[in-house]
This record gives structure tokens, C-alpha cells and sequence, in this order.
């Protein structure tokens, strides 16, 4: 026989549509044959219709559409037979006889099926009998494509009249049969199908192999189908799956030496019957993947059947889990086929093997959560035979490697516990296997689960456990590229890691944050600017904690001291080896401000020491003009937080300040940094001054005379004006403040000055916006002068515009 | 209109992570506007911050140096009938200074102006103008405070002529919440 | 033409994601049975239950699909002639209402009904047993309903029997009340056309006898 393979689509879809209409007409007759109750003529039609059934043109998703199409039609027809016969049975066997004698196969076999139907649901004749009868007489056709559909119009439409009663029960049974007759019925017709199925693989020429392939892949389903079926016998029960069933599966399963049907029928049965049938046949079914053609992907049989366990034994089943003995014998039985596995298949990728470790690993983890040993058994497992092929650096985004991803995040997921990592000595083991870029991918994972979790470290076997897990990323390796992002990343997991650090007590605390700090610090450069900061930051943290224990403790001055030389030699790591500037500038000058509030003995050498290493990175590395000024704003801000320097610390301190704000390279600078350091006379506080401000009002106006000085030498009109209004605004808010050095009539004086400047700016919009800013400082100046001299209530501005209207 | 005040977060430096708890209150896109102090410190943590509105911005915290970001000193946006100015405060000597503050408002003309660096979450009202600091949003280690820090942020509610604002702070791992009104005197 | 029949076959078809229920819910209509063991479904199956409506005896033809596309590859012709689609979702688990709209678009396209603004649709949300769990509201899954032309809303538990009855029952009806719309018009086939029954189709050129 011939086949007319037509593969080009259009053709089908046009042989399908002149089919379908012959359907639809023939049909169309039936039913209104039925209608007028003559059932022969439209059996007739219904011979018609089903000839199209016959056609070798169209593959097996259009014939599949052809085949569902008639038989919506014939569902139709058997409910009027039924209808019509359930009264006078009669008129059937006629109809039976009629049919018998159809010209060709195809057509009258869909027909006596249907018939055959009709016969069960009117309760005619011996249910086992006719379903023994259509089972076999679907034999007469070989051709495997309508083959396969003609059977699975049998399985189809006999589905809820297999006869599904326990062995042995009742007389009925001795007419209908039980459920033994049923799974009978469905091996028998799983058999046919699944022989037609593989007789396709080899009909035909070889070039065109692979369209059958794929058409038998689109088929498989049917065949399928009959495992389904017999998962859904009630009756069928553990004892005959093991006895009957399953044997008569694997049994035709293995004889046919097809991998196509091997593979997916294996599958199938891990997908259609339950855990309980699986469990107590594991063996079988194993022995069984043994015998599989060397062809069959084995592994995802494997790992299907594993995964499909691992689900059942980890959720509770009515409260009862299952037997702990085979829930035992499961992992190693598994495991053991899994070696096997690998073991006889020297070929296999080494992404299946490690995929399979995957299930194995899952299985050990999900389900043995309590059993440790498992899981490290499995990565035992894959280490050795890792060794054994010689693998070295895995590659991060490879198809080895993210096998090797998944496995390594298993453990991370389910424990949610880092720290329990380290009871599973062979983790960190595999994990090296991985090539640089694969590590620091998994520390990260590490890291982030470990926050998310809120995994705190609490001693220094947890810190030790940890930073060894993330190695990769601590420590200085020729393969990272410290300028791309993913490292900034990296490194500052890192450094949020440090704050997970939390000991019980203070001791502990510092000696932990010192070994991480001693850890971290190999890192290198690169690593340490962001990784230290965060200790430092720790340190201080830690320190103004331990204010309170002052009097409890003995050693306290002794161990506030330590912690504050840690802090600063860690900072100065910083300017050494990271040669980092502006950062260790402010790491001091917050030093300082701790320092300045925890009252250890001599804590002013302490925050003088800071203030002083912080103006020598301003003086010695801060070289952008803009980083200065903004650097010495910080210093004068810090500065003006401390309150516990004696007088002798504290003036040089603030001279150096009014120095380097006199040393600025451009004069405007110079002047805004001056009205900075002006603040430090007047809002500054001493050991003296016993939390009073110092209020120097004369060198407050020493040093705004000068900046006023400057700003007459910046020869830019814009800029000049931009700065006699700072200085405005700065001698002002001396003014308010009460400082009593300042001659009003001088600040007038300025005043009048930039008042005469101003008409003589360009017009721009920063010219208004001068313009605005000065009316404001006027304003100012005169509410000021009002209050000082008259007034005793506070007037608002609003008001102030008002007299001044009135005045006008 | 909403618009969240968030600032002085210091991570890496000072914090691991934002509170779970802040992380589910924060939800995208039901924010018009983000304005943050400074001192995220990183480019994630800006991530972060636009993924919750497409209207982010940020002022120059005295730790958003090194990653590299410039921020200005200082911004002001307008949302409805209401001028908002933004500046970190570090820059504003002494630290905290009230004039200071109300010195820069006027300044930039604005009716509400966002500071931060005192770590510490406070609405005020001062002479017709509204003064709020949303605090540290991960509650992160500060010099200048003496007791330790608390974790909060702020969310201002901005209606024709008034603004609710709620202070969010984590008080024993509890989310608690104060409201403060304000509104534009008329003039 | 149908309307001397005292009986009527109509086809629903149940979709949704693999896991939702559905073939609990075909169990548990037509045989009043539950089972927790989940088994794949493959392909598509049909059970079949009588149900009366007025004074008509309809029998529902109830097709359960597999969730899963990689158990449907014959592809999904079964959906042709369908009278009414019931789509199916986990109220514990958003994705599965999330599908809807893929499911609800995928069978008007593969289906073609003839009126596909009209074509009956039910909406059933399962597991209401599990409150606890529950990911998607009540007025989430009605607003949906709403959008798409106002389709019957249905909560309903085939494990605890909850409300199942009910909706297979107002299902049948839809069902009906379409199949008797539709009998009323085959416009290509005039009374005049009859074929001649020895007359082979010419589409079957083998010289095989099946």
C-alpha cells in the first residue's frame, strides 16, 4: 500500500475542507433521516461520511480534525439509536446485521462500534462479550494512522462502560464482567496501538524519517490514552497493578525496542498512575529503564519518576506520610540507579549527570530534610565523578554549568539557612568546580539569601563558615574585572553582610567585627573601599552602645580606646592601600563626632587625632577646587558637633579651618568658605564653654571684614554681587543672633554698595534673582534693627513691607 | 497626589537592607513623585527608587560621592499649588539650624522644604511654611543622635490647598503612623 | 430540524491550567466522586451525564482537557462543535486566573463558533474550600466576567461538592439555549443535494480495502 504523503499544508487544509463537507452533507442526511425514523437510510449517509476516514492524504493533526468532526456526528447518531431503542431492541440486531455486511472496513467498523455502544447502554446482550468482540475485530486494519484513531474511538466511547467491579462479586459480574475483563480490554488495545505505533516508525523511505517522527510524536497521545484508562478503573487495585497491569505495560514496552515509544510510554505511566502504585513497583519499573534501548533518554525517566516522589512524600497525605521504611529505601534505591546509570552510560553529557544530581539532591533535601548526610552523599557522588573525568573550571552560563547552578541553589533555598551550608562539607567542594565567574555568581546567591533571611552571624565559627562559602569574592584573583558593575554589586553584598554581624556582647562584637575586618582586608584595593566602611561604621555603632556600660565595666576606657584605634587604623587602610581620599576624610570626621560623645578619659587627643588626619587629607590629596570647599563645609560641620575640647585643641583646629579657607584657588571660594568657618567662632563649643556657644563675635567679624575684602577683588560683576550678598546675609544673622561687634552702620555701608551694584548688572535672569535674594536681605537687616531698637513684639516680614509702604 | 519623602539610607555603609515591613508598604506606582535627601548610597538603591515612580528625584547626601553620581545641592518641584524644595542639609552649617532653613526656603521660594540629616522624622510648621524630614529610611547608624535610630520615611498627601503628610516610623518592628496638616496661608 | 427530538446532545468543553480541577470537577459532576491523587489528564476525554431541563432530557457530553500543552499534541480540533466552554481557574493561585484571557482567546480562534460574541462561556473558580489560601477575590473574578460580555460567575469546590450541581446545571442551559438557535440554520446544504451512496469521495485514492 501506498502512501500519498502530502506535506505541503495548503494541499491538506484544501483535502481537509472538501472532506469536511462531504461530512457535513452525509450528516446533515442522516439527521434528517432520523428524523423521519428511517434509521437504515441513515446508516447509509453514516457509511458515507465515515468514508472519508479513509483517506491517506492528510497527516495526523488534519486527520485528527476530520476524525473529530465525524465523530461528533456519530455521538449524535448513537444518542437517537439509543433513544429509539431502548424501547424496541428489536429493530437493533437488523441494524447490526445491515452493517455487518458494509463494503469497506474502515466505515463499518467505526459503525459497529458505535452499534456495539448502543447494544451496552440499552443493556442488550453480554457487556464482556461485545467489548471483547469490537476490541478485537479493530484488527482488520493494520494501517497504523487510521488504526490508531479507529481504536481510539473504541477507547473513546466505551470509557464509562468498562465494567469496573471488584473480582469475584456479585452474578452480574458473570454477564458485564469486572474489573479484570476491563483491564483485559484496554492491554489488549494498548498493544494494538502500540504496535501500529512503532510499525510507522519504519514504513517508508529513510529520507523521510523524520516527518514520521514528528507525525508519531503528534500521535503518541492516543496510545496514552490506554494507561489513562486504566488509571481511572476504580477497581483496579495496588495488587493488581503490581500482579497484572504494570508487568503487561513494561512487557510490551520493552519487547518493542522502539525508543519513541519507550521514552514517552515510560513517562506516561510515572504521569497517569499514583504515587501509592509507584512506590511499591519502584523496583520493577527500574529494572525495567535498564532494559531500555540505548537510544532512550533515561535520565528524564529517571528524574521524572524522582521529581513525581519527592512532591508526593514531602506533602502530608491525610496526616500520614508515607511508610518510613520505603520512604527510607527510596533515596538510596534512587541513588543507586542513578550510579548505575552513569556508570553504564560512559557517553553521557555531563549536563545529564549533573541534572540527575539535581533530582537526586532535591529528593535528599525536600524530603530527608533531618538527614544531612543524604544530601552531602549526592554531592559526594557528583564531586567523584567529577574527579574522575577530570572537569575543571565550569563554565558559569554553559549547559554543564546551569545544571550546576540549579544544584548548588537547592540546599540555599530549602534550609534558608546559609549557615547550615557548612554541614555539608561536600557543597563547598562542588562549588569549586565552578569557574571563577560561577563562584562569585553563587556567593552572591549566598549573600542575598543570607539578607533576605536575616541570617545573622553570631560568632566567629559562623563568620569563618560564611566568608569561606563566598571565597571568590573576598579575595584578589587575576580573573576579576574590578571596573565592571557586576563587581561594585558583588562587593557591596559584601559589605551589607558586615551588618549581619551581631555578637551577644560587646567583647564578642569587637572581636568579631576585627577578624572580619582582618578577612576583608585581603581583599585588596578594589575590594576593601567597599568593605571597609562598613566596619568602621560598625565600630562606631558598637562604641556609642558601650557609653552606657561605663560604670559596669572596669576595662571600659581600656576597650572604648581599643575600638577607636581599630576604627582609625581601618580608615587608614583606606588612604593607604585603596588610596582613597574623601571618604576616609569623612570616616574621621565622624570618628571625631563619636569620639567627641563617648567620655572615655582623654577622648579630646581621640577626636583631635581625627579632625587632624581628616584636614591632612583635605590639605595633601583633595586637589578639585569644588571637592575642597565642599570637604572643608564637612569639616566645619563635624567640628561644630563636638563640644568637649579643651580650648588649646580646639583653636588650632579652627585656625587651620580659616586657613584653608583662606588658601582656597579661587577667590569666590574663598569668600563662601570664610562665611563657613566664621560659623565655627560663633556657634563652636569648648570643654570651657561647658555647652555654651563661644560667641567670638570680634573674630566672626574678622573674618566676614576679610571675606568682604575678597569679594571686592572678584572683578565678575555677577559673581561679585553673588558674594557681597553671602556676606550680607551672613553679618545679618550674626546681627539677630546678638553679636555685638558688628557695626550696623557698616553693614549698611555694604548694603548700600550692592544695592548700588545692582541696577548696574545686565539684565539676566540671575541678575532677578540677585535682585529678589537682596531685597530679602534688606528686609531682613531692617526687621532686625527694629527689633533690636524698638519693638517687642515680633513683627512678621509682611508687616515690615506694610510700614515700609507707608513710610514710602 | 502622593508623594514619598525617603532619604539617608547609607547602604551599603550603615545598613544591610530597607525593613521588610517599609519594602511592602512601598509599593509601585502608587506614588506620583519620589524626592529623596541623599546618601543612598549606591546606583541599586536609584534603582530602587525609580522602580517605585517614574518621577524620582535626588539631592546630594554627604555620602553620594563616590559611586560616581552627581546629584545637585539643591532642587524644587512643583506639585500643584505647592512649591517643594529639596536639599539634603549637610550643607546648611551648623547642622540644623532653623534660620539656616528657613533662610534657604526663602531662597528658593518654596512652601514646604525636605531636609535631612538630623536622622530624626519631623512635620513643622514655621511662619507659613511647612518644614519636614523624612529621617533615615533604613533607621541607619548616625553620629549626631543619642539614642539609636528609628527607621522612617515620609508620604506627603497634596490636595488643592492643603497637604496631609503621614510620618511612617518602625517602632518595635510596628509600623506606626502620625498625620500632620498643612496649609497654604493665604496671601 | 431538532425540534422533534426529545433528547439533545450538547458538547462543553472545560479549560484552564494544569491543576486548577477541572477533571475533579467532571468527576465529581458526572460521578459524584473526589480523589486527591493528581493524575496528568492526556489529550481529551468525555464523560457524559442526562440532566433535566424543563421538560427536555439533555445529555451533557463534558470534555476535560489537559491543562498542560505538551499533552495536546494532536492539537485542540476536539473544541469544534462545542455548545458552551467552561473556563476554569484555582482561586489559590492568581497565574490561574491570570491564563484566562490566553484560554477564553485560544478557543474562540481554534473553535470558530459561529457567533463568537455570543458563544456561552462559564467562569468557574475552584477550591473556595481553601479560603485561606484564597489569591484571587470574588469581585476581581466578577469584574472580569463583566468585561467579557457579562459571562456567569460560578464558586465552586469539587472536593467539597460545593456548588458544582448549580453550575453544571445553569452551564446545560446556556448550552441549550444556543444548540437551539444554531439547528435553525444550515444555509449550504439545499434539500436537493444527495449523494449517491455507492459513490466513493475521490479523495481516498489507495487500493486498500480499510
Amino acid at each position: 500500500m501506498v502512501e500519498n504523503s502530502m506535506i505541503n499544508v495548503a494541499e491538506q487544509e484544501k483535502a481537509l475542507e472538501q472532506a469536511t463537507r462531504i461530512v457535513k452533507s452525509e450528516a446533515f442526511e442522516m439527521k434528517r433521516c432520523l428524523d423521519k425514523g428511517k434509521t437504515m437510510d441513515a446508516l447509509k449517509h453514516a457509511l458515507l461520511f465515515l468514508g472519508e476516514l479513509r483517506t491517506g492524504d492528510l497527516s495526523p493533526k488534519f486527520y485528527y480534525r476530520l476524525y473529530m468532526d465525524s465523530i461528533n456526528e456519530l455521538q449524535q447518531l448513537e444518542t437517537v439509536l439509543i433513544d429509539e431503542f431502548t424501547q424496541d431492541s428489536s429493530k437493533l440486531n437488523n441494524l447490526y446485521e445491515c452493517v455487518q455486511y458494509a463494503g469497506t472496513i474502515i466505515p463499518r467498523l467505526y459503525l459497529l462500534v458505535t452499534l456495539g455502544v448502543v447494544f451496552i447502554k440499552c443493556g442488550l446482550g453480554s457487556k464482556k462479550e461485545l467489548l471483547k468482540d469490537m476490541v478485537e475485530m479493530c484488527r482488520g486494519v493494520q494501517h497504523p494512522l487510521r488504526g490508531l484513531f479507529l481504536r481510539n474511538y473504541l477507547l473513546q466511547s466505551t470509557r464509562s462502560l468498562l465494567p469496573d467491579s471488584p473480582d469475584g462479586i456479585g452474578e452480574k459480574s458473570a454477564r458485564d464482567g469486572t474489573v479484570s475483563d476491563a483491564v483485559d480490554f484496554v492491554l489488549i488495545n494498548f498493544a494494538e496501538m502500540n504496535k501500529l505505533w512503532v510499525r510507522m516508525q519504519h514504513q517508508g523511505p529513510s529520507r523521510e524519517k523524520e516527518k514520521r517522527e514528528k507525525d508519531r510524536m503528534e500521535l503518541r497521545i492516543l496510545v496514552g490514552t490506554n494507561l489513562v484508562r486504566l488509571s481511572q478503573l476504580e477497581s483496579l487495585n495496588e495488587e493488581m497493578y503490581v500482579r497484572d497491569v504494570l508487568p503487561s505495560i513494561l512487557e510490551q514496552v520493552v519487547s518493542c525496542k522502539d525508543p519513541i515509544s519507550q521514552e514517552y510510554l515510560m513517562e506516561c505511566v510515572i504521569q497517569v498512575f499514583s504515587d501509592d502504585f509507584h512506590l511499591s513497583t519502584l523496583n520493577e519499573f527500574l529494572a525495567a529503564c535498564g532494559q531500555l534501548v540505548p537510544e532512550v533518554n533515561v535520565k528524564n525517566v529517571l528524574i521524572a519518576l524522582i521529581d513525581r516522589l519527592a512532591l508526593y512524600t514531602t506533602s502530608s497525605i491525610e496526616g500520614q506520610s508515607a511508610a518510613a521504611p520505603s520512604k527510607m529505601e527510596l533515596f538510596e534505591i534512587f541513588s543507586a540507579q542513578a550510579k548505575d546509570l552513569i556508570k553504564n552510560r560512559p557517553d553521557m553529557p555531563m549536563e545529564d549527570v549533573v541534572s540527575l544530581h539535581v533530582s537526586l539532591v532535591s529528593l535528599a533535601v525536600k524530603c530527608y530534610s533531618d538527614r544531612v548526610e543524604f544530601a552531602n552523599m549526592s554531592f559526594l557522588s557528583l564531586r567523584n565523578i567529577l574527579e574522575e573525568k577530570g572537569v575543571e573550571s565550569i563554565e558559569a552560563f554553559g549547559k554543564v554549568g546551569r545544571e550546576l547552578t540549579k544544584l548548588l541553589h537547592i540546599p540555599i533555598d530549602e534550609y534558608k539557612n546559609v549557615l547550615k551550608l557548612s554541614e555539608l562539607p561536600e557543597f563547598l567542594k562542588v562549588l569549586n568546580y565552578f569557574d571563577y565567574r560561577g563562584k562569585c555568581n553563587t556567593s552572591s546567591y549566598i549573600i542575598q539569601n543570607l539578607l533576605d533571611e536575616q541570617t545573622f552571624l553570631k560568632n566567629d565559627q559562623e563568620i569563618q563558615a560564611v566568608f569561606q562559602l563566598i571565597e571568590a569574592l573576598l579575595k584578589e584573583h587575576a580573573e576579576a574585572d574590578c571596573e565592571a558593575e557586576d563587581f561594585a554589586e558583588e562587593q557591596n553584598l559584601v559589605a551589607r553582610l558586615v551588618h549581619m554581624i551581631r555578637a551577644d556582647d560587646v567583647d564578642s562584637q569587637f572581636l568579631l567585627l576585627n577578624l572580619a575586618r582582618k578577612m576583608l582586608g585581603e581583599g585588596g584595593k578594589s575590594r576593601i573601599k567597599y568593605t571597609l566602611p562598613p566596619i568602621v561604621f560598625e565600630l562606631y555603632r558598637l562604641v556609642l552602645g558601650y557609653r552606657d556600660q561605663k560604670d559596669e565595666d572596669e576595662k571600659w576606657n581600656a576597650k572604648v580606646r581599643k575600638i577607636f584605634v581599630c576604627a582609625m587604623g581601618t580608615i587608614g587602610a583606606l588612604v593607604s592601600t585603596a588610596e582613597l581620599a574623601e571618604l576616609p576624610l569623612k570616616l574621621y570626621l565622624d570618628g571625631a563626632m563619636t569620639a567627641d560623645k563617648v567620655p572615655f578619659d582623654e577622648n579630646h587627643v581621640v577626636v583631635y587625632e581625627f579632625v587632624s588626619k581628616s584636614m591632612s587629607i583635605l590639605e595633601d590629596d583633595v586637589a578639585d577646587s569644588r571637592d575642597r570647599v565642599r570637604c572643608l563645609q564637612l569639616t566645619v560641620g563635624a567640628l561644630l558637633q563636638t563640644s568637649n575640647l579643651p580650648e588649646e585643641n580646639w583653636s588650632p583646629l579652627a585656625s587651620q579651618c580659616a586657613l584653608a579657607a583662606a588658601k582656597m584657588f579661587k577667590k569666590p571660594d574663598q569668600v563662601r568658605s570664610l562665611c563657613t568657618v566664621a560659623n565655627l567662632y560663633w556657634h563652636g563649643k569648648t570643654k570651657e564653654t561647658n555647652g555654651e556657644m563661644l560667641k567670638n563675635g570680634k573674630r566672626v567679624v574678622e573674618i566676614l571684614r576679610k571675606a568682604v575684602k575678597i569679594a571686592t577683588e572678584c572683578l565678575e560683576p555677577v559673581v561679585q554681587q553673588q558674594l557681597f550678598i553671602i556676606v550680607l546675609s551672613a553679618f545679618t544673622y550674626y546681627y539677630e543672633d546678638g553679636c555685638q561687634e558688628i557695626n550696623i552702620e557698616q553693614i549698611e555701608e555694604l548694603m548700600r554698595r550692592t544695592q548700588e551694584n545692582a541696577v548696574q548688572l545686565d539684565v539676566s535672569a540671575e541678575a532677578d534673582s540677585l535682585e529678589r535674594q537682596l531685597a530679602d536681605a534688606v528686609k531682613r537687616l531692617k526687621l532686625a534693627k527694629l527689633e533690636k531698637h524698638e519693638v517687642p513684639v515680633t513683627p512678621s516680614l509682611e508687616d515690615c513691607e506694610k510700614v515700609e509702604e507707608e513710610q514710602a | 497626589m502622593l508623594v514619598l519623602l525617603i532619604g539617608d539610607l547609607h547602604l551599603p555603609h550603615r545598613a544591610a537592607s530597607l525593613s521588610p515591613k517599609f519594602r511592602k508598604l512601598l509599593v509601585p506606582n502608587k506614588m506620583q513623585h519620589v524626592l529623596c535627601t541623599g546618601n543612598l548610597c549606591t546606583r541599586e538603591t536609584f534603582e530602587y527608587l525609580r522602580s517605585l515612580s517614574s518621577d524620582v528625584h535626588v539631592v546630594r547626601g554627604d555620602f553620594d560621592d563616590d559611586d560616581g553620581a552627581k546629584y545637585p545641592d539643591t532642587k524644587v518641584i512643583t506639585v500643584g499649588q505647592f512649591r517643594i524644595g529639596l536639599c539634603h542639609g549637610h550643607q546648611i552649617i551648623p547642622w540644623g539650624d532653623s534660620r539656616m532653613l528657613e533662610l534657604l526656603a526663602r531662597q528658593l521660594d518654596v512652601d514646604v522644604l525636605v531636609t535631612g540629616n538630623t536622622f530624626e522624622c519631623t512635620a513643622v510648621e514655621k511662619n507659613g511654611r511647612f518644614y519636614v524630614d523624612p529621617g533615615s529610611a533604613t533607621g541607619a547608624f548616625s553620629v549626631i543622635k543619642n539614642s539609636p535610630p528609628t527607621a522612617s520615611f515620609a508620604l506627603l498627601d497634596v490636595q488643592s490647598d492643603s497637604i496631609v503628610s503621614y510620618l511612617y516610623r518602625l517602632i518595635d518592628d510596628n509600623v506606626k503612623v502620625d498625620r500632620v496638616v498643612y496649609k497654604k496661608p493665604k496671601n | 430540524m431538532s425540534g422533534t427530538r426529545k433528547k439533545a446532545l450538547l458538547k462543553v468543553i472545560i479549560l484552564g491550567d494544569s491543576g486548577v480541577g477541572k477533571t475533579s470537577l467532571m468527576n465529581q459532576y458526572v460521578n459524584r466522586r473526589f480523589s486527591n491523587q493528581y493524575k496528568a489528564t492526556i489529550g481529551a476525554d468525555f464523560l457524559t451525564r442526562d440532566v433535566q431541563i424543563d421538560d427536555r432530557t439533555v445529555t451533557l457530553q463534558i470534555w476535560d482537557t489537559a491543562g498542560q500543552e505538551r499533552f495536546q499534541s494532536l492539537g485542540v480540533a476536539f473544541y469544534r462543535g462545542a455548545d458552551c466552554c467552561v473556563l476554569a481557574f484555582d482561586v489559590t493561585n492568581a497565574a490561574s486566573f491570570k491564563s484566562l484571557d490566553s484560554w477564553r482567546d485560544e478557543f474562540l480562534i481554534q473553535a470558530s463558533p459561529r457567533d463568537p460574541d455570543h458563544f456561552p462561556f462559564v467562569l468557574l473558580g475552584n477550591k473556595v474550600d481553601l479560603e485561606s489560601q484564597r489569591a484571587v477575590s470574588s469581585k476581581r473574578a466578577q469584574s472580569w466576567c463583566q468585561s467579557k460580555g457579562n459571562i456567569p460567575y460560578y464558586e465552586v469546590s469539587a472536593k467539597e461538592a460545593l456548588n458544582v450541581e448549580a453550575a453544571f446545571l445553569a452551564i446545560a442551559r446556556d448550552a441549550l439555549a444556543r444548540e437551539s438557535q444554531e439547528s435553525n440554520d444550515f444555509p449550504e446544504f439545499p434539500d436537493q443535494i444527495r449523494l449517491n451512496p455507492n459513490q466513493q469521495s475521490n479523495s481516498s485514492g489507495s487500493g486498500c480495502n480499510c
